[in-house]
């Protein structure tokens, strides 16, 4: 499983002004250390264009309201960090502070004790230990992060995250002392040490804050705002009728088909039941909206195969049936698990024995037989319908005899269905459309009718494809 | 507030003839009590005795958080009562310092040696602390001052200092050697007193002065020259104080202004400037003292107030004046400092505000019914905010 990360999305305005914010106050929180003389301030984030790359490597607990897994986390990215503060450069006032700074370190709980001795011991200088403030701009950059990570997600309590080793592998420090080698050698190994303890602690609690903060709106809500800033930013997606603009909708439905297929297996990766992406993008085609428009479109039906009276009269019946035999097969075939060879039931009409079945029971038989999508069951069942040359004698209804004789099976029995598939197959055709959707579908199809009123032509739209035509 | 350790080590140094102005520490002495001036945190109280001539003895609870404490143990192998009082009966001028009177450098001749031994223990930190001076000769003196505190837990050793400064003087200059053993600090401080010795008590004195500091493990250097002009005005006898003291490696000049306008009042003045940095401060503050009630009185100058055999007694002198004598007699610098020597105070507020830092510090000090005590508060007047950084209250006791 991969990742993208959209990392553009994290340079929102709000977003980097809130992160700036957190990041002061967290740069300025206990106790400042005796080096620096005012408080440090960012003057600068930027969290470039490289996303860091996320590679799960155990996802320990999954449900719609928590998560929990172990990632390989590597950043080696162009993002770069400038603060501004002042160092005091005093060196016998920084004498005097060290003492005081090494009793309150040793003896705690003794602050005021140590304040006191420190005074007693240290020497009073006269004037040698003046104030010496320089001020100092310095950037962090070229960060290179590579870690084990464990995230704990939970809807109600936030994001924890942990790093379980030192993240930090290299990282470049440049400032305004630059040009003094030692105080830049000294600042590299300070920050050095400072910033992998600033990743261990100050990170994952502002990560958790942050989830807080964004958490306890709904998560629906969370992904709608997302969802609106993304569209912000990506590209447009490709419309239907940009492929050909001159022909929009120019695709086949077997093409529409797969291609919803495809889509659809996105929902696989939905994080809660009801949640999916595509549903909440009228852009996208759906299966089952596609679906809707080929089975209650007029405009559409060029795909059907209306078997008339006048086509057992005078139509090309036989071609007809061809098609629907090789429709029937080629979906048996694709859901088939071994060479179980389809069964049709087979009526032979015969001019001497029995009387001809009447016409309408013929039509209606071969009628109920014609599965509409492809998810229909596999026909182990169907009927066929034999007729002799006697009978309609001005269609050449088959052109082979052994063409038929080859397709003719026993009498079927009910059989059972097929050993059962990783995806159950629907007993009903899924076109099933309830309430809301037969209003969306209204909407979409005017939507749709629209644009192709737009094309108005005379000639058909499409040009039907090679195997349906008839 | 002299706290007490201070207060005996004053009445040593008096008692055994050391000026202890007479060194270049003492050159920021007026500046550093009336601008710098420490304000007492929470609540602490002292308790203080003289047990015998030679020994003192200390308490002091303190709460701020949680309670705490200390016991120290003075003593001295010379007797200090021609110095010590005690708190019912001391002089404020002694203990609330202010504006520094400088005694002019003399040719000393203390024939002995004393010491002085002063420890202290807090509580419940167990942290130690602890002097000893040592008088080696008439001209110079050893003292050495240490801390130690004790190894608590496993995790952290224990801290030991110890600081030892052998000191020379004579009234035409004085030096002191310093070693700390805390990063192995050694330092210099000299210092020149231009136009001593004097007889007079009240002339004026010019000294220059320097320091020098090198703090050998984590070779941290620091120096500063300056010069102390202290005089009077002739005019009235107000006593001034100027100082300059520059570093020339930071780049820092500081000079200070001090004048004590009447006996109930100084000013002092302080500008600090950095040719490297530009930044700068201007300090401002003041000692104001206030009479007790029964001395009020009695300063009534007007001729036909006064009664008259007083009357009688100031025709006579004047009728008696030889123009050599009043020059040495009716000095009004001498009467200036003798009237603020004697005069007797009842309570004295401290003020002082830093332009830069933005900051107003307020210390009263006074005594009630043999207790000193010392009140005071911080404000921080940042974008017309005012909001306090500390305040708290401090008495003692001594007997």
């Amino acid at each position: 499983m991969s990742f993208q990360i959209n990392w553009e999305a994290i340079e929102k305005q709000s977003f980097s002004s809130y992160t700036r914010e957190l990041l002061n106050e967290a740069l300025n929180s206990g106790k400042r250390p005796n080096i620096l003389s005012s408080d440090i301030k960012i003057v600068d984030l930027n969290f470039g264009h490289i996303s860091p790359e996320f590679e799960i490597l155990e996802i320990g607990d999954l449900a719609p309201d928590r998560f929990r897994g172990i990632f390989k986390f590597k950043y080696d990215g162009d993002a770069s960090v400038t603060v501004n503060t002042k160092v005091s450069a005093s060196p016998l006032k920084i004498y005097n502070n060290n003492i005081y700074d090494d009793l309150v370190e040793k003896n705690k709980a003794y602050a005021r004790d140590c304040k006191q001795l420190a005074e007693f011991v240290s020497p009073q200088f006269n004037g040698s230990d003046c104030n010496f403030d320089i001020p100092l701009n310095l950037t962090l950059g070229k960060f290179k992060l590579s870690s084990i990570i464990i995230i704990v997600f939970n809807k109600t309590k936030g994001l924890t995250l942990v790093f379980k080793n030192d993240p930090l592998e290299s990282i470049e420090v440049s400032s305004t002392f630059d040009r003094i080698k030692p105080i830049a050698k000294f600042l590299q190994k300070t920050i050095e040490t400072q910033i992998s303890e600033l990743f261990k602690e100050f990170l994952p609690s502002y990560l958790y804050k942050f989830s807080l903060k964004y958490t306890t709106q709904s998560l629906l809500q969370f992904h709608q705002d997302l969802l609106n800033e993304e569209q912000d930013l990506q590209e447009k997606r490709v419309l239907l009728k940009d492929v050909d603009p001159e022909f929009p909708l120019r695709i086949s439905p077997g093409s529409l088909m797969r291609l919803t297929r495809i889509a659809s297996s996105r929902q696989t990766l939905a994080l809660g039941g009801s949640l999916s992406c595509d549903r909440m993008n009228d852009d996208v085609v759906t299966k089952s909206f596609a679906n809707a428009i080929l089975a209650a479109s007029n405009t559409l039906s060029w795909n059907r195969i209306h078997l008339s009276n006048a086509d057992m009269q005078y139509g090309s019946m036989g071609r007809k049936l061809e098609v629907i035999k090789d429709f029937q097969s080629r979906s048996f075939f694709k859901n088939a698990h071994d060479g179980v060879k389809p069964k049709r039931r087979v009526i032979k009409l015969n001019k001497s024995k029995q009387s001809p079945p009447p016409e309408d029971s013929f039509a209606e038989s071969t009628e109920e037989s014609i599965p509409m999508s492809e998810s229909s069951p596999p026909s182990t069942a169907s009927t066929l319908v034999e007729e002799t040359a006697e009978k309609l004698p001005d269609t050449p209804v088959f052109p082979n005899n052994n063409y038929l004789s080859s397709l003719q099976f026993k009498l079927a029995k009910k059989t059972e269905p097929g050993p059962p598939t990783a995806f159950k197959v629907p007993e009903k055709p899924t076109h099933h459309i309830d309430q809301l959707e037969h209003l969306e579908i209204q909407s979409r199809r005017l939507k749709l009718e629209k644009l192709l009123a737009n094309h108005h032509t005379t000639t058909p739209f499409y040009d039907s494809p090679p195997p349906y035509s008839v | 507030m002299l706290n007490y350790m201070e207060y005996i080590q004053k009445c040593f140094y008096i008692s055994t003839l050391w000026n202890r102005d007479n060194s270049y520490e003492s050159f920021l002495a007026t500046s550093r009590q009336v601008l710098d001036f420490p304000i007492p945190s929470g609540f602490s109280m002292t308790v203080s005795s003289k047990n015998t001539e030679n020994s003192f003895t200390s308490i002091s609870i303190s709460q701020l958080g949680e309670l705490a404490g200390s016991l120290s143990y003075m003593y001295s192998s010379v007797d200090l009562a021609s110095a010590y009082n005690d708190t019912a009966s001391v002089s404020l001028q002694s203990m609330f310092e202010g504006y520094r009177l400088l005694s002019s450098p003399r040719i000393s001749n203390y024939s002995q040696r004393p010491t002085l031994l002063y420890g202290k223990m807090y509580f419940p930190s167990q942290f130690l602390e602890g002097m000893f001076i040592k008088r080696l000769s008439e001209n110079s003196q050893l003292l050495i001052k240490f801390i130690n505190t004790p190894k608590l837990n496993k995790l952290y050793n224990s801290t030991t200092i110890m600081n030892i400064c052998y000191q020379r003087q004579t009234p035409k200059s004085a030096q002191e050697y310093v070693f700390s053993t805390n990063e192995a600090l050694f330092g210099l401080r000299y210092i020149y007193n231009l136009g001593a010795p004097t007889p007079a008590a009240d002339a004026s004195l010019f000294s220059v002065g320097c320091e020098l500091w090198c703090a050998a493990q984590s070779l941290a250097p620091g120096m500063s020259t300056g010069l102390r002009y202290s005089t009077h005005l002739t005019s009235s006898g107000k006593p001034l104080t100027m100082t300059l003291v520059i570093n020339p490696l930071l780049g820092s000049i500081e000079s200070t202004y001090a004048i004590k306008t009447s006996v109930l009042s100084t000013f002092v003045s302080k500008y600090n400037f950095n040719v490297y940095s530009y930044e700068s401060d201007l300090s401002l503050g003041c000692h104001l003292w206030r009479l007790s009630d029964e001395n009020k009185s009695v300063t009534d100058e007007r001729f036909n107030r006064l009664k008259t055999e007083q009357q009688q007694e100031l025709v006579d002198n004047f009728m008696h004046i030889d123009p050599a004598h009043m020059l040495s007699e009716t000095n009004s610098t001498r009467l200036f400092i003798s009237q603020h020597q004697t005069s007797d105070f009842s309570s004295s507020l401290k003020c002082a505000t830093s332009l830069n830092k933005q900051q107003i510090s307020l210390l009263w000090e006074g005594r009630f019914k043999d207790w000193l005590l010392s009140t005071g508060v911080k404000f921080d007047y940042k974008d017309m905010n005012p909001r306090s950084l500390g305040y708290g209250l401090e008495l003692q006791f001594s007997s």
